[in-house]
């Protein structure tokens, strides 16, 4: 064995021990190549999944049916590009650069949730999708804030924070619904149940499927399995839904002896075929940020002429 | 030139008068002045922000726990100049708290920032064991004017709805429940 490798397996060695202690580990400090790769792979997917978040309900802004609920919009969908902004910097401080990520984005290279490759038809579908996916994606963001490396945690806990009312204002229209007319009922159930499953999807393959969670659990990146984060969801979303005179699209669906709410066979095939890029929205969000992209280059040209305009006055002026 | 996201500013964030900047993250601008908008627009759509600071990722020094434990560090890069003030940052080796961030902690004077990290280390001699160190050139600080305070951080004040309490779920649930059983 060369001395390299030894030195590796001693750092290893206590790396592992910091992450047992509960220490963060920070921009600078040593860990393994694949702790890195997996922290880069999972944070710029996030960071992805929050720009193109913002595409299915800001297709609704203009269409608010208040003035109220337009405002309540609009910052919930300036929240997610702050959101991804602040998980790009986690995924720079391990190496990455922010220009190959959004290459990797606009490409099609780089993954996102598959949550948002779907349509979002009806004002109730901002409803469902507050209540649901942001549920679903607090849920799981509650659990990466005790992540062990420091810039994804403390992401994750400003984010935590910013997104309750996301949440709350969906969970405030579904109740609203449920107390409104015939129509009302009927839109919002419609929305629910095309936003249900996917919903239960994001949150990712079962455990048996997830080759990546063991290592991941061990490195205190993740605290909790998919399926663990999965029920969290289902017992939290089920009762009120049930409650408000909803039903739910999974007839499989019942509470076990523990009190569990306990889910039918997921159609994971849909779930692939979505995230291998044949969901019924894939082309239309890449095509929509690459427009803004594009459309944003004056902008990008302008704030840079400026700058260097300002930079060689100065520059004169010493 | 107009495809990259220029360099990077890490932004000092403070919440009120008197407290101590801390570091929330960062932002992409092509100057100081744009990172400082950018950084409002990023960091302070919520009302708990009464001043930011900007530096630019090349003028931060920084050293790890580790690094000062292994002083594995070559620091040959940096050459003797002009004493300067020093900012100097840290973080806490904390294992309970997630929130510990980055934060300021005072100033002094040195030659070259490895002389204001030994100082550093020796000025603030608590008890606290830190995690990360940051050393700036105090000149490559740029602060939020203290005049547009207002314009800049006030407007996030009135935005109530950005408040998860604004919404009285658990009241509107309650009201399903009786208006269900009155119907009952």
């Amino acid at each position: 064995m060369s001395s390299e490798s030894q030195t590796d397996e001693l750092k290893s060695a206590e790396f592992e021990a910091r992450i047992v202690r509960g220490e963060k580990i920070e921009p600078g400090d040593w860990m393994p190549d694949e702790y890195r790769r997996q922290l880069i792979r999972m944070i710029s997917q996030h960071a992805h999944s929050e720009v193109v978040g913002m595409l299915p309900e800001g297709a609704w802004i203009t269409r608010a049916p208040s003035l109220r609920r337009k405002m309540v919009l609009l910052a919930k969908v300036q929240d997610e590009a702050g959101h991804g902004q602040y998980l790009y910097h986690a995924a720079e401080t391990l190496g990455a650069t922010r220009e190959q990520m959004l290459a990797d984005l606009l490409s099609g290279k780089a993954k996102y949730s598959s949550v948002f490759n779907y349509p979002t038809l009806n004002w109730a579908d901002n409803a469902a999708i507050g209540l649901l996916v942001d549920g679903a994606a607090i849920k799981n963001q509650t659990m990466l804030a005790h992540c062990s490396y420091g810039p994804y945690s403390r992401a994750m806990v400003r984010i935590c924070i910013e997104e309750g009312f996301h949440k709350k204002q969906g969970l405030e229209m579904v109740i609203r619904y449920a107390q409104g007319t015939p129509v009302q009922k009927r839109l919002m159930q419609d929305a629910l149940n095309r936003w249900w499953w996917p919903s239960v999807k994001m949150i990712g393959p079962h455990d048996a499927d997830s080759p990546n969670t063991p290592i991941l659990r061990k490195w205190g990146i993740k605290t909790k399995t998919n399926d663990e984060v999965r029920q969290e969801f289902i017992n939290e979303m089920a009762p009120i839904l049930l409650e408000l005179g909803y039903t739910l699209p999974d007839p499989g669906l019942h509470q076990d002896e523990e009190g569990n709410w306990k889910h039918g066979p997921i159609d994971w095939d849909e779930f692939w075929q979505v995230v291998r890029g044949n969901g019924p929205c894939n082309k239309e969000r890449l095509a929509t940020r690459q427009q803004a992209h594009d459309d944003g280059l004056w902008v990008r040209e302008a704030v840079e002429a400026y700058a260097q305009k300002y930079q060689s006055i100065s520059t004169m002026a010493a | 030139m107009s495809d990259t996201q220029w360099p990077r500013f890490e932004v000092f964030q403070q919440d009120k008068p008197g407290q101590r900047h801390y570091n929330v993250g960062s932002v992409h601008a092509p100057d100081a002045e744009m990172a400082l908008l950018n950084a409002r627009d990023v960091f302070a759509r919520r009302p708990r922000c009464h001043s930011m600071w900007v530096v630019p990722e090349s003028a931060i020094s920084a050293w790890t726990y580790q690094e000062l434990v292994e002083g594995v560090r070559d620091h040959s890069e940096f050459a003797a100049a002009l004493p300067q003030s020093y900012a100097i940052f840290r973080k806490e080796l904390n294992t309970r708290n997630t929130l510990e961030h980055v934060v300021y902690t005072g100033e002094l004077v040195a030659t070259h920032p490895q002389e204001a990290l030994e100082k550093a280390r020796r000025t603030f001699d608590d008890d606290m064991v830190v995690a990360v160190w940051w050393v700036v050139p105090v000149q490559a600080i740029t602060c939020s004017d203290p005049n547009e305070v207002d314009s800049l951080y006030a407007p996030a004040l009135d935005k109530k709805y950005r408040q998860p309490n604004h919404y009285h779920t658990r009241t509107a649930l309650e009201t399903f429940r009786q208006q269900t059983h009155e119907e009952d």
